[in-house]
């Protein structure tokens, strides 16, 4: 032993190898072996630091890698462009979501949707619980379907009336407009009547007037997330008298 | 004699042979026994809190997928989840390292516990720690920050058992009779010395009376604290003690030597290190500057090998043993543990790629992803050791291998039933979540749609958990029927082994031959990997447990110590102001409740999640959040925006019953919210507390009461207003109400001089860009 201490092995052996030597040492009966490291172990290794090295040079050390804010920010861009392609050559008015609140199936299938978003805060059959009644012939926000149109794709945000307009399809905002059109006069008991009243002439006015709708622009319907309105929203999206109300699009 | 050196067999002699002698022995010869009653009682803790913990997780599976089991307001699933994460990571798990770590410890040191006091103390403490944990979190005492929920005085309880731990463990090494340590005892070190200062560091509190506190830290520097704390807990807690488990255990039951000694060293020190820097991957995308999520994403690629260090020296220590593994439930459970092992630090990497995390974040692939872990590895490294030491403990045979069989095989089927399901169930959500229609609105805005359509899954999971359950059941039986098999008295078998002497072995040199056939350096890094050089470390344990601590500490630091003092850097917004005392007061009931549990209050840079929930978080606006709610999953939807975006009239309904605002809602109701008084008189010492921390609370340092009252009366008022019921006024609600409609809309307020906010796209990187910089 003595004169192997002198002249210790020191030659490198060959890597990757199974030996299967045992250590001389021995614990509780384990003993362990000499084995060298597994060599696809050692490479997947330098691998990872490799890896990670320049991962982090890349994006944080004078690398051209992207922020996350700054991908965010693009991503943005590329739903907006999307979108004004999309929503292109849509228009709401008056006549056309009259058109679909005379159209009583459509009606009947538009009772789910309502029930399902709107019933939490208008109960069932729209006499009000956290909202107003919408089955009298007061409003607090206009009675025209336009007007209506502009509550539910807008919100009242202060009183907790959600943007729908980011929510529902276009098709589903209009059906919904006129289905909450269609409960006008069903005076089921409820809430108190809020907000003025709104007599059948002129909501036929506002029909006869065509798209002029009485207060503000109808919104583009794909206004742009993220709030930040588009600032090249093209002015097609204005809604325009038109007579192609779509809701024969209905699905 | 034992100890000595034993003669190895063949192969011509290596420099590894030759400079790692046997120990030099002294003359004298000494007796001692094993200290085997207390490993007894933590094998019996250990099935049982396992029984406990597990349980705890059917019901919170159950409770999912009906509600109504949310049975009144002590047994929410708010407040059982930290009850059952907590017990099957300190009762079940604990329990299960402590009964390894006694076990082997005196075995592989040659000697007697240092105290058979300390020793109980121990035992008792930990237990009793268990308890106080089952009693506080039903009622709502929490610090709500995951795996960390027990309040203080608990806190100071572990410590003070913690403490008794390590000298009880230090003690025995110093008294040991084996001269180097083995491996197991490395990773037993590093347990013991790790959990310690991320215990300590995690949970530094001001005290607001005996059990509510707020943490020193807030918003940013909290959630990086507590993910530092809570990935190392994953890491300190359920790898490396269990490692030292399975390199114990392991090798004894398959009888074969371990396959690399090599590799253990190295992937020993390299897991270490390394694992330290990784917790920030659980904060990507979040308000973290973006530098140390990086940080946060490579140590977790480059913990790859290492982990899978642990694993590849664990299946192949089996070379040669495979034969057996299909009589031997004992190594199975291993077998199949060591593979989950695998398995889950090849997940863990991937989940930390910031891609992959931008899809499973907040999802129940997280949760698929810990129970692999958790009831694979760590659950079963723990069977397999029970199985090994009933009949050795017991001193009788195993009562029935074959219910041990029975146990292997339902509980492997529980764990693929639940991960499988839950993985599913994960991707299907987080794909949800992000998918837009074709009109660009998200296809599924309403998120109790994402949270229907997993129900099935759920139900699955309860099936696999039910599976998994019933194995232990097995278990916790056939222990105890060992256990009635027992001799009247057990023998206490004396052992024999030479004192230490002082360490008189010299340290082996480097030693270049004159003529070397080689270049000097070569023979140098020869010596380096031949790892002659640790085996001197191994004789020293002072010195190991001093480099081990400065592994750790060192890798910490270089994170810390930047995102504190960038403190200064997380870009002000001049329009957040501290919660008023009532909102702080409901800021407390949504901790109580532990609504963070199911809510984050975290909204990433990605559209969809704007388009969902308004505006993405930024630093600045979490300055006063002690603790950070930032939360890890949704199952039900992000809270950050919630402030403003209904009625008061819509919160009170939803609390007093979820159902009646979303039909579909798996929330527990909260109707105790309408009926139970806010305790107003507690308001101005929590005010002062925050106070203290740095909060500028200003005039209401001293009138915290009446400014509650007042805003709990307005409050009241509004939703009496709204047609709302009568007479809230100084109930819960009303501060809970308080804290919501305040969440995350200060940055709406319009700033005084500066430029008005941008809107969401125009200068998102006005906070991300000055970190990014100052971080490097």
């Amino acid at each position: 032993m003595s004169r192997d201490k002198q002249k210790p092995d020191t030659s490198p052996e060959p890597r990757g190898e199974v030996t299967d030597d045992l250590l001389e040492h021995e614990y509780d009966g384990i003993r362990e072996y000499d084995n060298p490291l597994p060599r696809w172990w050692v490479w997947m290794f330098w691998g990872s630091f490799w890896f990670s090295v320049l991962y982090f040079f890349h994006y944080h050390v004078g690398g051209q890698g992207t922020s996350v804010a700054q991908a965010y920010v693009e991503e943005l861009q590329i739903a907006r462009e999307e979108q004004a392609k999309a929503s292109l050559g849509e228009a709401v008015t008056e006549q056309a979501l009259a058109k679909m609140m005379a159209d009583t199936a459509l009606m009947a299938d538009t009772e789910s949707l309502y029930a399902q978003r709107c019933a939490q805060c208008h109960a069932d059959k729209g006499q009000g619980l956290i909202g107003p009644n919408l089955t009298d012939d007061h409003y607090v926000h206009g009675g025209t379907l336009m007007e209506i149109y502009q509550v539910v794709a807008h919100g009242v945000l202060a009183k907790g009336m959600p943007e729908w307009e980011r929510q529902l399809t276009p098709i589903e905002l209009r059906k919904i407009v006129a289905y909450v059109g269609s409960m006008r006069g069903t005076n089921v008991a409820g809430k108190a009547p809020e907000g003025n009243q709104v007599g059948l002439a002129a909501l036929l006015e506002a029909a006869k007037d065509g798209a002029a709708p009485p207060s503000g622009a109808a919104a583009p319907s794909g206004a742009a997330p993220g709030g930040a309105p588009s600032a090249e929203a093209p002015t097609g999206e204005v809604p325009a008298p038109s007579g192609a109300p779509s809701g024969e699009a209905a699905p | 004699m034992r100890g000595q050196v034993t003669q190895r067999r063949a192969a011509p002699p290596r420099l590894a042979h030759i400079l790692i002698k046997g120990p030099p022995m002294s003359e004298r010869v000494e007796r001692f026994t094993y200290d085997d009653g207390i490993v007894r009682n933590f094998a019996f803790a250990t099935a049982i809190w396992g029984l406990v913990a597990t349980l705890a997780g059917v019901t919170l599976a159950l409770q999912l997928v009906l509600p109504q089991l949310n049975l009144n307001e002590w047994l929410t699933f708010g407040r059982l989840r930290p009850l059952h994460t907590n017990a099957a990571i300190f009762a079940f798990a604990g329990n299960a390292i402590f009964a390894a770590v006694y076990y082997s410890s005196q075995r592989l040191l040659k000697a007697r516990m240092f105290s058979d006091t300390l020793s109980k103390i121990h035992f008792w403490g930990w237990q009793a720690i268990i308890v106080a944990a089952a009693i506080t979190l039903p009622l709502g005492l929490s610090q709500s920050k995951e795996y960390a929920e027990l309040e203080w005085p608990i806190d100071v309880a572990v410590v003070v058992v913690w403490v008794v731990f390590a000298i009880n463990f230090f003690g025995t090494i110093a008294k040991r009779r084996e001269r180097h340590l083995y491996v197991a005892i490395w990773f037993y070190i590093a347990t013991i010395v790790t959990i310690a200062i991320l215990y300590i560091f995690n949970n530094l509190v001001i005290p607001a009376g005996l059990f509510k506190s707020y943490p020193v830290y807030a918003g940013v520097q909290d959630a990086f604290m507590q993910w530092w704390y809570g990935h190392n807990a994953v890491a300190f807690f359920l790898t490396t003690p269990f490692l030292g488990l399975m390199y114990y255990f392991l090798p004894k039951a398959a009888e074969r030597p371990v396959f690399s000694y090599k590799l253990s060293i190295l992937h020993f020190w390299s897991l270490v290190f390394i694992y330290i820097w990784a917790g920030p991957h659980h904060l990507h995308y979040t308000a973290l500057p973006e530098w140390a999520s990086s940080l946060g994403m490579v140590f977790s690629v480059m913990l790859w090998m290492p982990s899978w260090g642990g694993m590849i020296n664990g299946l192949l220590t089996l070379r040669g043993a495979w034969n057996r593994v299909a009589s031997d439930p004992v190594l199975k459970f291993f077998v199949v543990g060591i593979t989950f092992y695998g398995m889950a630090t090849f997940e863990g990497p991937l989940l930390s790629v910031k891609t992959v995390n931008a899809l499973s974040h907040y999802t129940d692939w997280t949760i698929a992803h810990v129970h692999a872990g958790a009831l694979g590895w760590n659950g079963f490294m723990a069977f397999g050791m029970l199985y090994w030491l009933a009949p050795r403990l017991f001193q009788t045979k195993l009562w029935s291998k074959r219910l041990a069989e029975y146990h292997f095989w339902i509980g492997t089927l529980g764990i693929l039933f639940y991960i499988i399901a839950i993985y599913a169930a994960g991707v299907t959500q987080g794909l949800m979540w992000r998918a837009f229609d074709e009109t660009g609105r998200l296809a599924y805005p309403d998120f109790v749609e994402t949270v229907v359509r997993l129900l099935p899954m759920y139900w699955v999971r309860v099936v696999g958990g039910l599976m998994y359950v019933a194995g232990i059941v097995m278990c916790l039986v056939n222990i105890v029927m060992t256990w009635k098999n027992r001799p009247a008295k057990y023998e206490e078998p004396v052992h024999e082994a030479p004192a230490l002497g002082a360490d008189t072995d010299p340290a082996p040199q480097l030693q270049i031959p004159e003529h070397a056939p080689l270049l000097e350096a070569h023979h140098r890094v020869a010596y380096f990997t031949r790892a002659a050089w640790h085996r001197v470390w191994e004789r020293r344990p002072a010195k190991f447990t001093i480099l081990v601590t400065v592994a750790v500490a060192i890798a910490s630091l270089f994170e810390i110590i930047p995102t504190f003092l960038i403190r200064s850097n997380v870009p002000t917004i001049a329009s957040v102001k501290p919660y008023t005392p009532l909102e702080l007061y409901g800021r407390d009931i949504y901790i109580e409740e532990g609504c963070y549990n199911c809510h984050s209050q975290m909204v990433r840079p990605m559209r969809a999640e704007t388009e969902r929930y308004g505006e993405y978080s930024k630093a600045g606006e979490f300055v006063y959040d002690h603790p950070f709610q930032w939360g890890s999953r949704r199952i039900g939807p992000d809270l950050h925006r919630i402030g403003g975006k209904y009625p008061h009239l819509w919160h009170v309904r939803h609390m007093d019953d979820p159902r009646s605002t979303t039909p579909q809602s798996i929330m527990p109701a909260y109707p105790h919210m309408l009926t139970k008084d806010i305790q107003f008189d507690v308001i101005q010492q929590r005010v002062d507390a925050m106070a203290m921390l740095g909060v500028p609370y200003g005039d209401a340092v001293n009138q915290a009461e009446q400014m509650a009252r007042k805003q709990a009366r307005r409050i009241a008022e509004d939703i009496e207003d709204q047609g709302g019921p009568p007479g809230l006024e100084g109930k819960e609600i009303t501060a809970m109400v308080a804290y919501l409609q305040r969440l995350g809309t200060d940055i709406k307020q319009a700033p005084p001089p500066e430029a008005e906010e941008a809107p969401s796209a125009a200068t998102p990187e006005s906070d991300t860009t000055v970190i990014r910089v100052q971080g490097f």
